[in-house]
């Protein structure tokens, strides 16, 4: 899948990954599900993770924040990252129980959960991670007063709430509408950018993917025969590549996306 | 009602001991059952009640099949039955090894198994089915100063872990996902519920029965729901309302000459319609 160029210079020195899988191979259970996977994410990447269900894009994320150890291979973490302290975690939904009574601003404290941030500061940091999602002020006002699309800029906000240096977002408009969902993408899109995050992304949502991503992690099911499925990156404006199931699925984004025409 | 607070104190000499032992019981499991009501597991509390009242009749009937065991009808056998078949409920329906079950059919059926269990162990018993009736239906008065030391102690402890963890606590309680992603070891949290919920249970419901104990355990925390605007409130307004429908309770109770454990519940139960109802008239008023 070839991606279009962005306006980034390619001779740009590179900076330090956040975040590096080498050679690895990761599983539940006692199945291995990817395997040979080399990933190196930067900050300012905005890596979209794609796949048919069950190709082990949530492997991957599991694998990238820590929670799944490689059976094979290796994976760094940067120093900058500090453990978990500068990690953002957005969730498909909020699963809170709306019987239960929350404010916004204990929502998003919930996040700052080991992030070693004290009470004042986390103020600051609420009202501003607020504000980058557009909904400053809204500190005192119950959580579930906001509609479905606020809330899940507020799971974007508890994460930013973190300072994060790298974003990492489990299918976060699975349950939005199209139009939600493009103004949530564009909003991800604008702090990552601004913010100079490094995002990692899984989603079945093509048209951004297309639109939006540095880079792609395309989550192959097993070929006949094997085993464990792998793991094709793709970078915006680097070679194609060149196996079928890979080219389709690219072909797919990109007519979705309107940035090519199927030949 | 000076008269029945003035009795209520001339009563002090004889059951003060389990009045204290049933106020530091209410803000214990209160306490505790915030963690249970965040989960959505209310029913958990009863299982784990009812596994308890099992134990207990299991140590009574191993004392009367052997008799070198002894069953003396409050300390030891019975107790650590008491605790060991909580914290095995608790471990089954808030530990770990729960995870990808449904928790109402856990609680379902450690409920049913054990309700039958404990009327089969000692349906040729001579006094043991009265025992676990009595059990069921609360024994306040029956508290000593063991009791009263062990629950001290647990409620301090628990005061004390819960208020430097709490939102550690609630968020894997509420969005397990994302504590899990943001580094909270979520599995340890999970053990140490199940130990706490189950050894808080186990050793209140052996002092004052199960009605007590799933009471106290859920409905203060429910009742909360509707007057706190932040989970975090619940922790401390949660155990107040326990410890105030207790403390009324034991007055009425005493005045009146009713059962206490059952005023107490009955007056949370009541806290709980009238707290339901402050959220519609705030609303009516905005």
């Amino acid at each position: 899948m070839q991606l279009p160029p962005q306006a980034t210079d390619p001779d740009e020195p590179a900076t330090p990954p956040l975040l590096e899988l080498t050679d690895v191979r990761v599983g539940r259970g006692r199945l291995p599900v990817l395997d040979g996977v080399e990933l190196s994410i930067r900050a300012g990447e905005h890596w979209f993770v794609v796949g048919p269900n069950g190709s082990g894009k949530s492997t991957l994320l599991m694998t990238a924040l820590g929670l799944l150890r490689p059976r094979h291979g290796r994976v760094l973490r940067s120093p900058a990252l500090q453990g978990s302290r500068h990690v953002g975690y957005v969730p498909q939904r909020v699963t809170l129980d709306a019987a239960l009574p929350t404010t916004v601003a204990e929502f998003l404290a919930l996040g700052l959960v080991g992030s070693g941030v004290r009470r004042m500061q986390r103020r600051v940091q609420i009202g501003a991670a607020l504000m980058l999602v557009g909904l400053a002020g809204r500190e005192a006002r119950p959580f579930w007063q906001h509609s479905e699309g606020e809330r899940q800029r507020l799971l974007l906000a508890r994460a930013l709430a973190r300072r994060p240096r790298l974003l990492v977002m489990d299918e976060p408009t699975a349950s939005l509408d199209p139009r939600t969902a493009e103004d949530f993408w564009s909003l991800v899109a604008r702090l990552a950018e601004d913010e100079e995050l490094a995002v990692v992304c899984a989603t079945h949502d093509l048209r951004a993917a297309a639109r939006l991503a540095t880079d792609i992690a395309l989550c192959t099911l097993p070929a006949p025969g094997e085993r464990t499925g792998g793991v094709v990156h793709a970078r915006r404006g680097g070679p194609a590549p060149h196996d079928d199931y890979t080219i389709a699925f690219g072909r797919a984004g990109a007519l979705l996306s309107g940035a090519e025409t199927a030949s | 009602m000076i008269q029945a607070w003035r009795e209520f104190l001339d009563s002090w000499a004889l059951f003060g001991t389990a009045y204290l032992t049933g106020w530091f019981a209410a803000l214990l499991l209160a306490l505790l059952g915030v963690l249970v009501v965040a989960r959505r597991q209310v029913l958990i509390g009863l299982a784990i009640a009812q596994a308890s009242t099992f134990g207990i009749a299991l140590a009574i009937w191993l004392g009367e099949l052997l008799p070198s065991v002894s069953h003396h009808a409050h300390h030891g056998p019975p107790l650590l039955a008491s605790i060991g078949a909580a914290v095995v409920a608790a471990w089954a329906t808030l530990g770990p090894a729960s995870r990808g079950r449904v928790p109402d059919a856990v609680a379902a059926w450690i409920w049913l198994a054990c309700s039958a269990g404990a009327v089969l162990l000692l349906a040729h018993s001579p006094h043991g089915t009265e025992e676990v009736e009595t059990l069921m239906f609360s024994t306040l008065l029956g508290a000593d100063d063991h009791d009263l030391w062990m629950f001290g102690v647990a409620t301090v402890a628990a005061i004390t872990v819960i208020a430097r963890n709490r939102r550690a606590l609630l968020l894997t309680a509420t969005d397990r996902e994302t504590a899990r992603a943001l580094g909270q070891p979520v599995d340890w949290i999970d053990r140490g519920t199940a130990w706490a919920v189950g050894l808080a249970v186990g050793s209140t419901l052996h002092a004052t029965g199960t009605l007590y104990t799933f009471g106290c355990l859920v409905l203060p925390a429910l009742a909360a729901r509707y007057l706190c605007s932040r989970m975090v409130q619940m922790l401390w307004v949660a155990p107040m309302l326990a410890l105030a429908c207790s403390f009324a309770a034991f007055v009425i109770a005493n005045s009146a000459d009713l059962p206490p454990a059952q005023v107490a519940i009955a007056a949370q139960a009541l806290v709980l319609v009238v707290a339901r109802l402050v959220p519609l008239l705030r609303a009516d008023v905005h």
